[in-house]
């Protein structure tokens, strides 16, 4: 019997071939694009969870509210780890870790810049499951100026030899002796060092300080321990620790402190979720965001519904065809259940074929899919035992949920009805199939939009004015070490003509940028405020172009410009002055040691335009800007350069560097370049949901071309008919594309709307936005409609200019 | 074996109520071979239809083998139809995309027939209707009358104990037609129930109770 019906199944696919060919390709790209989407969540959720103890680790980040301001850090004060372990019976171990930026490691006559050196405590291997390939875990960090390796940055600097006892040097000061080495960290992990150095070389690691956040503090929970309530004990021990030292800094009890409405305390994260949730200020990487999760999933169920809705339609639409049959069976002596299973046999056999379809479609686009998502998934079709059966699980419930209607519809059929008079069927059911074809093309337009939206607003991030003129811009990075030489560096570089001005700062926008509590003179440090703050030296408002909203910028004509600090309107408004210039901040700096309270006060000489110095996601923090001392130099140098060809100029630049840092890496990027690369998440996102959204259309056009063939071939003897009385092959054409002009022109009505909703909440992602224009709406439905007139004229136009006579002859 | 009581089965639209079947008294005994006749569009076929459970009655009491057919849910139809009736369509009504020995073979996959005994069944019906080298072929292969000639076999081959044939000689020549009337016969001599819809006096003469419907009444 099952094999009857897969007998059927088979000749009836292969005799529909056009039917069979739409429904197959629908299902496969649909289920194409769930798998590889199903791939890359997969992928996205199982961050972190490769540590054996990943469900009981967690991490305490900073959250405080600053008159009115919040602050969101991921880091933690150094003493935390050590007391919290020691007041709370919970934890059964801890673990810091520390990150300072790029370094320099020196090995022989190796030489690399390395972005991924971290500081960790000997602890770090109880609570990360970082398997050893050399070296003991328990002792590797225990030491000063040992380090830990990872195997490929072993091949890198010691090719074959044996890293263990070798000596790396970081950044000329300080020799790290190799004591481990880690495999790899895996791909799906929130951090990634290739350098793990002992925390207890770094002094200030045993700082007592509780008021600076400069550490990632990670707890091992004892199994059954309440994080919440493990939370609400942190943060009373928060009280205990930094009260007294909050008091002998700023002179302010935290109980003053906080009942000036100012909030302080430590929120746990857990490890899995630092992935998709933690979006803070210092976050050791970027991380992921679990609203691409949803969208892409949005998607994928989208796309498969749309690709389950052709069948659907075309099952029904073409329902006359089987009418025949099924009355034959049942007054043959078929119960419905076996023609239920029949019909069902057949949608699960397809959307097999599919499946397999989809695996090839995969297989071949899965490297260009994960070059544009950056990824490396891959499908493991062999190796993962779970693999087949999970495809053919999809398999069935893909037929499932596309063959059910269609079986229970042409199931139902009544033997004389259908035996009697075999044009009769399909009319009667069109209302559900037209709400199906409307739902689908409103899909596909909230897709178009969707794309349009977001595209547009990443045009509009990249090239908003920001306040400064990123235009003609370089950057030279890792000038820090070039210290006092750095004024004769600069100096060197004005001499060229090409070069029309030169800043060396601390920060440069884009970057991360240090931030620092202040309050205005006057008032207490119950008034404190959170500021962004950075260095720089006279030029940086003449190099990067920015406007002055009062006062001026440091001068050498005002050698008291060395306690003076020029501030943006965003601290004015802040402060809720009209005129900050002339009034004073104070920043305390005190260290927890001193009894003493200490503050250091500067005075305003001037407050420039608000820019944006970080990506458009956040609004213009308030900044504070210093003058660099003339004895040390910034990590940035920003470069002007005269209109034209660049490139002598840069090698200049480069010849330069050369004399000053000697064999020092040339660090160089254009200002334009790096603020692209501020959106390059944003944009992935977005490529890969426009890529979608095309095969969606795709999708719903095969479904609409299956629909039209079969429409139009029902109505042949009409089409015939009119042509006789005289109607001309336009009229003919107009009358079939009508009404699929119709249902698209209704799908615009839905969709709109719903994108609108939709994107309105993408966009708040921006804290500086497009207005989403109407014509992106307009245009999208446009292009739904051309689309589908497309498809479904190729029908109209065969049947309006088939002869009459032919047409007519059968019936 | 059959006991219709007061059938009447009418169309309805907005507008009128079309009668087709009218107060339609009748018994068939078991073992019968009874004719129907009529002019076009009396209602013949919608009668044996009704007979054979394909469509339901307007009004009045269906009782097959003493069950009330009228009463019955689709299931228990199904169930009955499948075990007592085989039925020839006056328009054949072969599964076009089955071949002529799958059509042959399908009645008795729902009569749950085992493998071998199918095959020597289908074997031995090919055989008695001489079409054995059409086996292989589709429905639309074939000519009009072929079709018929299958759509009977397919009719006989579960050896139902009632077979419904709706002018099942109207595409025959004439010696055709009278092998598959002597066939009828033949299976009626066994036992088996029949009732024919025909326009022949000739056929209609094999049966031994001539029904005569006009106008949707039973000609007294
Ligand atoms: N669905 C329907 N709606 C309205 N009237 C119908 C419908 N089906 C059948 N009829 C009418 O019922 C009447 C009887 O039809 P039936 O098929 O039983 O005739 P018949 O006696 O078998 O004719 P023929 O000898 O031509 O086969 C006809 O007049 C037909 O028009
Ligand atoms: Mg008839």
């Amino acid at each position: 019997m099952v094999r009857n019906y897969f007998k059927i199944a088979i000749r009836n696919i292969l005799k529909f071939r056009l039917y069979s060919c739409i429904n197959i390709i629908g299902l496969a790209v649909g289920i194409a694009c769930c798998i590889a989407i199903m791939l890359f969540i997969r992928d996205e959720l199982s961050y972190d969870g490769y540590n054996e103890h990943a469900d009981q680790v967690y991490r305490p980040v900073f959250f405080a509210t600053f008159n009115g301001r919040e602050i969101r850090s991921a880091m933690s004060p150094a003493p935390m780890g050590a007391a919290i372990s020691h007041d709370l019976p919970e934890v059964a171990a801890y673990a810091r870790m520390h990150y300072e930026g790029s370094c320099v490691i020196r090995y022989q006559n190796k030489t690399f810049v390395e972005q991924k050196f971290l500081w960790a405590d000997s602890t770090l291997f109880d609570l990360f499951t970082l398997p050893f390939v050399a070296g003991d875990p328990k002792t590797a960090l225990t030491q000063p100026n040992t380090v830990v390796i990872t195997e490929s940055t072993a091949r890198k600097y010691f090719g074959g030899d044996n890293p263990i006892g070798q000596i790396l040097n970081r950044d000329k000061q300080t020799e790290y002796t190799v004591t481990g080495v880690i495999k790899d960290v895996p791909q799906n992990s929130h951090f990634h060092p290739d350098f793990i150095g002992s925390l207890t070389t770094l002094q200030d690691s045993r700082d007592p300080n509780w008021l600076s956040n400069n550490y990632f503090t990670y707890f091992l929970l004892k199994k059954g321990t309440n994080p919440k309530e493990f939370e609400h004990k942190i943060n009373k021990e928060l009280a205990a620790h930094a009260g007294p030292q909050l008091r002998a800094v700023t002179g302010v009890s935290l109980e003053q402190f906080l009942s000036a409405g100012n909030k302080v305390g430590y929120v746990l994260q857990p490890l899995t979720s630092i992935h998709l949730n933690s979006h803070l200020q210092y976050e050791l990487e970027q991380n992921g965001n679990i609203s691409t999760v949803y969208i892409f999933s949005a998607i994928a169920v989208a796309i498969l519904l749309i690709a389950c809705i052709n069948f659907v339609n075309l099952a029904t639409a073409r329902s006359e065809k089987r009418a025949k049959e099924v009355g034959i069976r049942k007054a043959l002596g078929s119960p419905r259940s076996h023609l239920v299973w029949q019909f069902m046999a057949e949608s699960i056999l397809m959307s097999g074929a599919a499946v397999i379809l989809a695996v090839g479609i995969v297989e071949l686009l899965l490297p260009l899919f994960n070059g544009t998502a950056d990824k490396k998934l891959s499908l493991n079709l062999l190796s993962d035992p779970w693999s087949v059966p999970l495809l053919a699980g999809f398999a069935i419930v893909v037929g499932v949920i596309a063959g059910t209607y269609p079986a229970l519809y042409l199931s139902s059929f009544r033997p004389v009805e259908v035996l009697k008079s075999e044009k009769r069927r399909g009319g009667r059911e069109s209302f559900l199939r037209n709400g199906l074809v409307v739902f689908q093309f409103a899909v596909s337009i909230v897709l178009f939009i969707g794309t349009l939206v977001s595209y547009n607003q990443l045009k509009y991030v990249q090239t908003r004015d920001l306040g400064f003129d990123r235009e003609e811009c370089v950057v030279i990075s890792r000038t820090e070490d070039l210290s006092s030489r750095i004024q004769s560096f600069e100096h060197e570089l004005r001499e060229n003509q090409d070069i029309v001005s030169v800043s060396n700062s601390s920060a440069v926008p884009g970057r991360q940028w240090g931030d620092s509590g202040f309050w205005l003179e006057g008032t207490g440090a119950d008034k404190l405020v959170d500021l962004q703050t950075m260095s720089s030296d006279l030029d940086f408002a003449k190099t990067y172009r920015l406007q002055m909203a009062g006062g001026r910028f440091f001068s050498k004509e005002h050698p008291s410009d060395t306690a003076a600090v020029v501030v943006n309107e965003e601290v004015a408004r802040l402060f809720g002055m009209k005129d900050i210039v002339g009034k004073c901040l104070v920043l305390p700096l005190g260290n927890a040691g001193n009894t003493r309270a200490e503050t250091k006060k500067l005075e305003v000489v001037g407050v420039v335009k608000d820019f944006n110095y970080h990506s458009l996601h956040e609004p213009i923090r308030p900044l504070v800007i210093g003058l660099m001392p003339d004895t040390s130099a910034g990590s940035f140098v920003t470069l002007r350069l005269a209109p034209g060809n660049h490139l002598n100029t840069i090698s200049f630049i480069e010849k330069v560097w050369k004399e000053y840092a000697g064999n020092e890496e040339f660090n160089f990027n254009s200002l334009d370049n790096s603020l692209q690369e501020l959106y390059t998440a944003d944009q992935r996102t977005s490529k890969i949901a426009g890529a979608f959204s095309i095969l969606a259309i795709f999708i719903a056009c095969l479904g609409l071309m299956g629909l039209a063939a079969f429409i139009t071939e029902r109505r042949t003897k009409e089409i015939g008919i009119r042509k006789v009385l005289g109607a001309t092959v336009p009229e003919v054409i107009a009358l079939l594309t009508a009404q699929f002009a119709k249902w698209v022109l209704i799908a615009n009505v839905i969709a709109w709307p719903l994108a609108y909703f939709i994107m309105n909440k993408w966009l708040q992602n921006f804290a500086y936005r497009t207005e989403m224009s109407l014509w992106i709406f307009v245009a999208s439905g446009v292009m739904a409609l051309i689309i589908a007139l497309l498809t479904v004229s190729a029908h109209a136009v065969k049947a309006a200019t088939a002869n009459p006579v032919e047409s007519l002859r059968y019936e | 074996m059959i006991k219709l009581t007061a059938i009447e089965k009418y169309y309805e639209n907005r507008v009128i109520k079309t009668y087709v079947l009218r107060d339609i008294n009748l018994e068939v005994k078991k073992g019968e071979f009874v004719s129907v006749m009529g002019p076009s569009g009396s209602g013949k076929t919608t009668l044996l239809n009704i007979i054979g459970m394909l469509d339901a009655p307007s009004n009045g009491e269906y009782y097959f083998l003493d069950e009330p057919v009228h009463a019955m849910n689709e299931k228990k139809l199904t169930e009955l139809h499948k075990t007592y009736i085989g039925f020839v369509f006056q328009s054949y009504h072969l599964i076009d995309e089955l071949t002529v020995y799958e059509n042959l073979e399908t009645p008795l996959l729902y009569q749950k027939v085992s493998a071998n005994e199918r095959k020597g069944r289908v074997a031995e019906t090919l055989d008695r209707f001489n079409i054995v080298a059409k086996k292989d072929l589709f429905p639309n292969q074939l000519s009009g009358g072929q079709q018929q000639l299958v759509a009977i076999a397919r009719a006989v081959i579960a050896e139902p104990k009632l077979i419904l044939a709706d002018e099942p000689t109207g595409n025959l020549h004439s010696d055709q037609g009278k092998e598959v009337m002597e066939l009828l016969k033949e299976l009626n001599k066994q036992g088996t129930t029949i009732i024919q819809v025909t326009h022949s006096e000739s056929n209609a003469a094999y049966g031994k109770r001539v029904i005569k419907l006009n106008d949707g009444w039973i000609d007294k």
